[in-house]
């Protein structure tokens, strides 16, 4: 599961590229954990939630992944290679 | 039966199947207890034959690689279960969501089909997105996907339709072996019939080559979107079957370790092969749950033929060692790396003997709880490197039957 979302991150930074391969990485794991923790956040602000957003983290990391294929395939830092015919 | 070229072939393989069908309706009748095993076996073969035929028709047939399958599968098991537990039963089993949300049932057949149904409309969501993206990229998606549904099953807001992370159970299930074999088959069928058709040509072509495919005038995003749905479809009603034969459903069975056992069973079995699969599918759970259980239990070699049945073995295994190592500095044909795994099992088998003669221990080592999937594994290394095609290649089974003809003959169709 951790070399899953290791390969998650460097698709999501674009492949390719070593700078991409860090961000993504960093932008998938705080957001695993940023999720993990909203309730908790949440409840310290004042807004109190109780439906249980915990078993969303590793959803988010997948759904972070599907918005950028879906957006912008080639990741967020990555080349665009032209395809022969 | 007029235009089939292999008549010989397609009528064997009909009656193969026909005796199958006969003998395990007969011999559940009358089989004693200890044949148990065998039909644990063939249920659980035939519910992986058809997961692995449908992830045959996306993967092998259409070139789509996806890993959703077990995503599909738990859409497929939960539909099953939750519209199929009986109204008196649902309090006991939602015992933490107050009897849970839908208190209708539906009847056993239309349930498998609604399984079937939700599977497909969840892989239409689903393939709008992701069907246009190329094959790794494709299968972190519907790997993503997979996990994602099991991620919602599991969310206890959702608990007064799926019982959160507890089980569901209680659901009217089949017991007898012939009624698992009588979906599958049909199923089967099904998706026989649909790979001889124009579809299932145009699946082929889209395969070999998207371009030439499109250019040809193919509609390449709707006989992706067609495949993919197809085959979930099957795939859910795949999931449906397993429920009935674990008797529970929960989201937490359903992970990707169970995606890559039956992209093992394809790739195994041949990829673009159904009776490849189908023979690879039984196999795999022979294998895993039946055959190799002799592993796990620690034996030692005890009695009055101990001494004479080491001597023996250590005879046998020195006059063949001494070959292997000759062989491998001169190989005749074969490669070297047959005589090198040769060589060094009668070593290990020699060391045992050596070990046995300093301490006299029986007990053969590395014998214990787990071995077996050691060996499981290595058996799958060996075939997934030597045999790569697979079992059957891209041959179906009447291929294995056909008429072998004179080369005269050929000699004389091309001239003529």
């Amino acid at each position: 599961m951790p070399g899953l979302k290791a390969f998650v991150a460097a698709v999501f930074g674009g492949i390719g590229s070593i700078p991409g391969a860090v961000i993504g990485a960093f932008i998938i794991g705080i957001s695993e954990d940023i999720v993990k923790g909203l309730e908790a956040m949440l409840n310290m602000v004042g807004i109190s939630s109780n439906i249980g957003l915990a078993t969303f983290s590793d959803a988010v990391t997948f759904a972070l992944l599907i918005i950028i294929l879906v957006v912008k395939p080639t990741g967020l830092f990555g080349e665009k290679a032209t395809e022969k015919v | 039966m007029k235009n089939v070229e292999n008549k010989r072939g397609v009528i064997i393989t009909a009656c193969i199947v026909i005796f199958v069908f006969l003998f395990t309706l007969i011999a559940e009748k009358v089989a004693p207890p200890s044949w148990n095993m065998l039909f644990m076996v063939l249920k659980k073969g035939s519910i992986y034959v058809l997961i692995a035929v449908s992830m045959n028709l996306l993967n092998g047939f259409t070139g789509l690689f996806s890993l959703g399958q077990a995503g599909f599968m738990l859409l497929g098991a939960y539909t099953y279960g939750i519209f199929t537990i009986p109204v008196e039963d649902r309090a006991s089993v939602y015992q933490y969501f107050d009897g849970g949300l839908i208190q209708f049932t539906i009847p056993v057949p239309l349930a498998l089909i609604l399984s079937g149904l939700v599977a497909a409309f969840f892989a239409f969501l689903i393939g709008l997105p992701v069907l246009r993206l190329k094959s790794d990229y494709l299968a972190i998606a519907t790997l993503g996907f997979a996990e994602i549904i099991r991620a919602i099953f599991q969310w206890q807001a959702l608990g007064p339709i799926t019982n959160g992370s507890n089980l569901l159970r209680k659901f009217p299930v089949f017991n007898s072996t012939i009624a698992y074999f009588g979906v599958v088959g049909i199923c089967v069928t099904i998706i026989l019939l649909l790979i001889n058709s124009s579809y299932g040509r145009a699946f082929k072509a889209i395969r070999e080559d998207e371009v030439a495919a499109e250019a040809m005038g193919i509609n390449l995003a709707k006989h992706k979107m067609l495949s993919f749905c197809i085959s979930s479809f099957f795939a859910g009603i795949g999931g449906a079957l397993l429920a009935m034969y674990q008797t529970s459903v929960q989201a937490a069975i359903f992970k990707s370790a169970m995606t890559y056992e039956i992209l093992l069973i394809v790739v195994i079995g041949g990829i673009g092969s159904i009776s490849g699969s189908i023979i690879a599918s039984f196999l795999y759970i022979a294998c895993s749950e039946w055959w190799l259980r002799f592993l796990d239990q620690e034996t030692s070699l005890a009695g009055p033929q101990r001494s004479r049945f080491i001597v023996v073995m250590a005879v046998i295994f020195v006059i063949l060692l001494v070959p292997m190592i000759i062989r491998i500095k001169k190989p005749k044909g074969k490669p070297v790396a047959l005589y090198g795994a040769g060589a060094a099992v009668c070593g290990i088998v020699l060391g045992w003997l050596v070990y046995y003669a300093l301490t006299g221990q029986t007990k053969i080592p590395l014998l214990r709880n787990g071995f077996r999937m050691v060996v499981f594994s290595v058996i799958i290394m060996i075939i997934v490197l030597f045999f790569s095609q697979g079992i059957m290649g891209t041959k179906e089974l009447p291929d294995l039957f056909k008429e072998k003809k004179a080369s005269g003959d050929a000699g004389k169709e091309v001239a003529g």
